[in-house]
């Protein structure tokens, strides 16, 4: 199909560029370095002026981006427009990310040309880049490995010279990769990028799948972060989303720390999986350097970059074979969007119309009330100046909507993510994109939590991600912003959120037994109680072991989240699940004997048989000891850990046990009267 | 950065290399063999310097001594500020990478480098005017936030005609400069307080006016930034005297009135804290609570309306005392 991008850029020329500077050192300063030919705004009483606006290419958390031109060069350029009187913290702020960006001239960075203020919007210049972003990209399916290589060849070039320049990116992924319609890899996004000191850096920035142990631990990290970062990125583009994209972005905050790192899965080359492993080294001294991985052999075999363009027009036959659902952003529209810092599509809803609109709007509502007279200073007693006040401002704030969501909107400035309107009214804005498994997965995990309007809007977060993605399995990466919205508000926000919604979890697991009063049921109910407390919560914690995959821990971490509200809700119906389990077990033969075997824990000589089991089978008086699998119970809960888990059991999870299964003893006979 | 092994070159030889090869940055025809290769060359010397201070591993102390005397001697600081915009966009960042290392430059409880530039106003001058060329002001403007860290040098500025020039620069340039140069305006007042109060009180009048210019400015973030800037200058102990005489002002005390009612909810807020001080003041002037009384009951009624959807407490709580202080007027 024919290609509708013009060639912006030349291939040969940029071929040239990159292979001069496959080394370590920055690429050396272009001596025909022509400012005055670049699309940069002049000062003046109006510099939008110098610039037309061709087309929206989408919203983003922090503004609208437009393509368009710069009519003096007729170059084309993206612009994003900012609303300053949306954001609460320092403009200074914006303003040093936009000097971070004005500092690097680089192949591999895309290029600021400067920026300026109309009334309350920022406007920030930049380089249009046509082919879209990875992200977009991605979404006609995953990339195969020989463009992949050439991808992190080029970003390898780019964080190299980043770092060489003390810059870390700190939020390298898919969505802030992008293409030129020739190919050029360039990143983009500079909204979290820092300026790296002697010390090492602390804040906690990034997108949370993408975030490196170390970043997340808090324990001071360096430009190796963004080495885990671009791992993490190879392995979004072999397979279409981040590892782990199937769990909350808030429990992968705990879980990536905790984990063992992540590993390419599938039929790939030893070299692309050992370039992945490389990445993700867990201790981020051993991980090797952008320039050192620049030799691995996954990138020294890697194409030119024109070759990507098969990606860009994969995407755009893609594009055009897949029904678009009414949705009025393009891939590469929004690809430009991308380098926005954040992601596009929540903001949309998010930011743009319930924030702005309602924090003006209470404003205005109430200017108008008061009927303030225009000017302040008054002859004593003077009213009439009522009516000559900014109507307009007071008219607009007579929409009752727009107060009331104003009240709640602004009030929660500083924790933008965390109240939005309940996730009903999300899922009415964008029914068609939500990329079910996330929405539902998450909620689980965290359903039972005190905090209601927290899990809203996290579930909010992910859930938003795509008003205006087009659906596909690819998708379920895309939403999860970066976390910059909330480190804005303030500084070490994200992360006290993030802490707290672990730590919320693990105190539910710990202090579980507070309500125990509550409910003096039946001898089951209380029976099912101490199960729970004694035997299967204990078991699963110390099942989780650090460095184990973080789909086992996450496992583990659910059940026990399972177990602990369950038994909270109703105990008794706890006692008899896990009866019932320890059932299903004593009545499978093959399972039961594989247990036997393999344990060699229940103890013969317990063999009491049960008055129940009397009824029942009494036909089959055999003695056979494990059948009588009495004290079943013991093993029986935890149904994962049950039959694989011994081996591998620490000792202390056996001493544990072997406790549990003394207590029980004791408990036997009240059990026995209970049911 | 090895890759000029090949010749090793002493400080003096670096320096007197650059110095050398800026005024030929000048010479020959625009373009030219001759401006080429004494751009390279500028480039170059600057690289190595870089390299000596910062070094592979540890920088040798002696050869840091020995580049430090000589810039010094040469006068090369002032040289490379005055003409970094003839230099490559890469040899520009260098020279902010040398001269900011140079700078925090200590020997025992001396800083070589600032004392050397109390000597020698033009430096900071040079970098002040950095500021007049979009190209080079993000460079300039970060050895100017160097510099200003150190009292003497911040003294230097802040006491001189050439300050008042920062607001020019604010209003004239694009968001990126303009807020670069408002930050370093801002670090000028703000930082060494006890020197700052002292130049206030002195220079009240003008000071103040210059302020107020900027904060009727029709940029936007212009009026929010300098605002705030307000709001923290009197809100400082230090600058008690000069607050009290602020407070004192009824056109003061107008401004702020009609900056609570800007359509900007930023700047409503910004208003708010200076807007407070003149009601808080147990001592108001008769014209100021004469103003205050005779909006007594529009200003109740503003304030209970008032950014009620802040979550912040400490903002409420002085909005409710406001509101107790107007009512017992």
């Amino acid at each position: 199909m024919p290609s509708p991008f013009s060639s912006l850029y030349g291939a040969h020329a940029f071929r040239k560029q990159s292979k001069a500077s496959t080394r370590s050192p920055p690429p050396s300063p272009k001596l025909d370095r022509q400012r005055a030919r670049d699309p940069y705004p002049i000062p003046s009483s109006n510099p939008a002026s110098q610039y037309t606006l061709l087309e929206k290419l989408g919203t983003g958390s922090f503004g609208v981006v437009y393509k368009a031109m710069h009519n003096e060069t007729k170059q084309i350029v993206a612009i994003k427009q900012i609303d300053l009187e949306d954001s609460d913290d320092d403009i200074s702020e914006i303003q040093q990310e936009i000097a971070s960006l004005a500092q690097c001239d680089s192949e591999y960075v895309t290029k600021y040309y400067g920026s300026f203020v109309v009334q309350y919007k920022l406007w920030i210049v930049m380089e249009y880049l046509a082919g879209g972003s990875c992200l977009d990209l991605l979404k006609a399916g995953p990339f195969s490995e020989a463009h992949i290589a050439v991808i992190c060849r080029e970003l390898l070039l780019g964080l190299d010279y980043l770092h060489t320049e003390g810059t870390i990116h700190r939020d390298i992924k898919a969505a802030n990769v992008l293409l030129s319609s020739s190919g050029k890899v360039k990143l983009a996004d500079f909204g979290v990028a820092a300026q790296l000191t002697n010390t090492l850096r602390h804040t906690f920035v990034g997108t949370p799948f993408w975030m490196a142990p170390e970043v997340i631990r808090q324990a001071g990290y360096d430009s190796k972060a963004d080495m885990w970062s671009l791992g993490i990125t190879a392995i979004e583009m072999a397979k279409g989303e981040p590892p782990l994209a199937e769990y909350h972005p808030m429990r992968v905050l705990f879980l990536i720390p905790k984990a063992k790192p992540p590993t390419l899965e599938g039929s790939f080359s030893a070299a692309f999986k050992d370039f992945v492993v490389q990445c993700l080294t867990k201790e981020p001294k051993l991980r090797p350097s952008a320039n050192e991985l620049l030799q691995h052999r996954f990138i020294r075999g890697a194409k030119k970059t024109s070759y990507l363009t098969e990606l860009i027009e994969r995407y755009q036959d893609w594009r055009i074979r897949s029904p678009q659902k009414g949705v009025n952003q393009h891939g590469t529209v929004r690809s430009a969007a991308t380098w926005d810092a954040n992601d596009t599509m929540k903001s949309d809803w998010n930011f743009d119309t319930v924030k702005s609109l309602g924090a003006m709007g209470t404003f205005r509502g109430s200017v108008k009330d008061l009927g303030m007279p225009p000017n302040m200073i008054p002859e004593e007693e003077s009213d009439d100046g009522e009516d000559s006040i900014d109507t307009g401002a007071a008219t607009k704030g007579s929409d009752p909507l727009s107060a009331s969501i104003g009240i709640n909107a602004h009030a929660s400035h500083s924790t933008v993510l965390i109240k939005n309107p309940p996730p009903l009214a999300e899922s009415d804005l964008d029914d068609n994109d939500i990329p079910s498994g996330r929405l539902i997965r998450a909620p689980p995990a965290y359903s039972g939590s005190p905090r209601t309007t927290r899990r809203a809007s996290y579930a909010a977060r992910t859930s938003l991600d795509g008003p205006g993605t087009v659906l596909n399995e690819a998708d379920l990466g895309t939403g999860i912003d970066t976390i910059r919205p909330v480190k804005k508000v303030d500084a070490a926000g994200s992360l006290r959120l993030s802490n707290e919604f672990l730590g919320n979890m693990r105190k539910e697991n710990s202090g579980s037994s507070f309500s125990t009063h509550k409910r003096s049921f039946s001898e089951g109910a209380k029976t099912g109680k101490v199960m729970v407390e004694e035997v299967v919560l204990p078991v699963l914690k110390h099942a989780i072991r650090d460095d184990m995959d973080a789909k086992e821990i996450e496992s583990l971490s659910m059940l026990q989240r399972g177990f602990d509200e369950l038994k909270e809700a109703n105990s008794e119906l706890a006692y008899r699940i896990i009866l019932d389990i320890l059932q299903g077990i004593n009545e499978n033969t093959a399972i039961q004997r594989h247990v036997h075997t393999s344990r060699g824990l229940f103890p013969h000589k317990r063999i009491t048989r049960k008055s129940e089991m009397t009824s029942k089978g009494l036909i089959v008086t055999e003695e056979t000891e494990e059948i009588s699998g009495l004290p079943e119970p013991s093993n029986g809960l935890p149904p994962a850990a049950v039959s694989e888990e011994a081996p591998r059991r620490s000792p202390i999870a056996e001493l544990l046990y072997m406790r549990w299964l003394e207590g029980l003893r004791l408990k036997w006979p009240s059990i026995m009267t209970g049911s | 950065m090895n890759f000029f092994k090949t010749k090793p070159r002493t400080p003096p030889d670096l320096v007197r290399g650059l110095r050398d090869a800026i005024p030929r940055l000048e010479n020959g025809a625009p373009g030219g063999e001759t401006r080429r290769k004494a751009t390279e060359e500028v480039s170059k010397n600057l690289q190595q310097i870089k390299a000596m201070l910062f070094g592979d591993g540890e920088p040798i102390p002696e050869v840091v001594a020995q580049l430090a005397q000589e810039t010094y001697n040469t006068d090369l600081l002032l040289l490379l500020v005055q003409n970094i915009a003839r230099f490559e966009f890469e040899a520009r960042k260098d020279v902010v990478q040398i001269f900011n290392n140079l700078l925090r430059r200590q020997i025992g409880s001396r800083w070589p480098t600032v004392e050397y530039l109390s000597s020698k106003p033009d430096i900071v001058f040079a970098a002040l005017a950095g500021y007049e060329n979009e190209e080079v002001a993000l460079n300039t403007g970060m050895i100017l936030k160097e510099m200003l860290r150190h009292e003497q040098l911040a003294k230097i500025l802040l006491y001189s005609d050439q300050f008042y020039k920062f607001p020019h620069y604010v209003e004239s340039t694009t968001f990126g400069i303009s807020c670069d140069a408002f930050a370093n305006f801002k670090e000028t007042l703000t930082r060494h307080k006890p020197m700052v109060a002292e130049y206030l009180d002195k220079h009240y009048e003008r000071f103040f006016s210059s302020l107020t210019t900027l904060i009727l400015s029709n940029n936007y973030v212009t009026k929010r930034q300098s605002l705030k800037l307000l709001g923290e200058i009197l809100l400082d102990r230090a600058n008690f005297s000069v607050m009290t005489r602020y407070i004192a002002n009824e056109a003061n005390l107008k401004m702020m009135m009609n900056l609570l009612r800007d359509k900007s909810k930023n700047i409503q807020f910004e208003a708010f804290h200076v807007f407070k001080v003149f009601v808080a003041n147990p001592k108001k002037p008769p014209q100021i609570e004469t103003i205050l009384r005779r909006n007594r009951d529009k200003l109740l009624t503003f304030l209970k309306n008032f950014h009620n959807d802040k979550e912040d407490e400490q903002f409420s709580d002085e909005k409710q005392f406001l509101i107790v202080q107007i009512q017992g007027l």
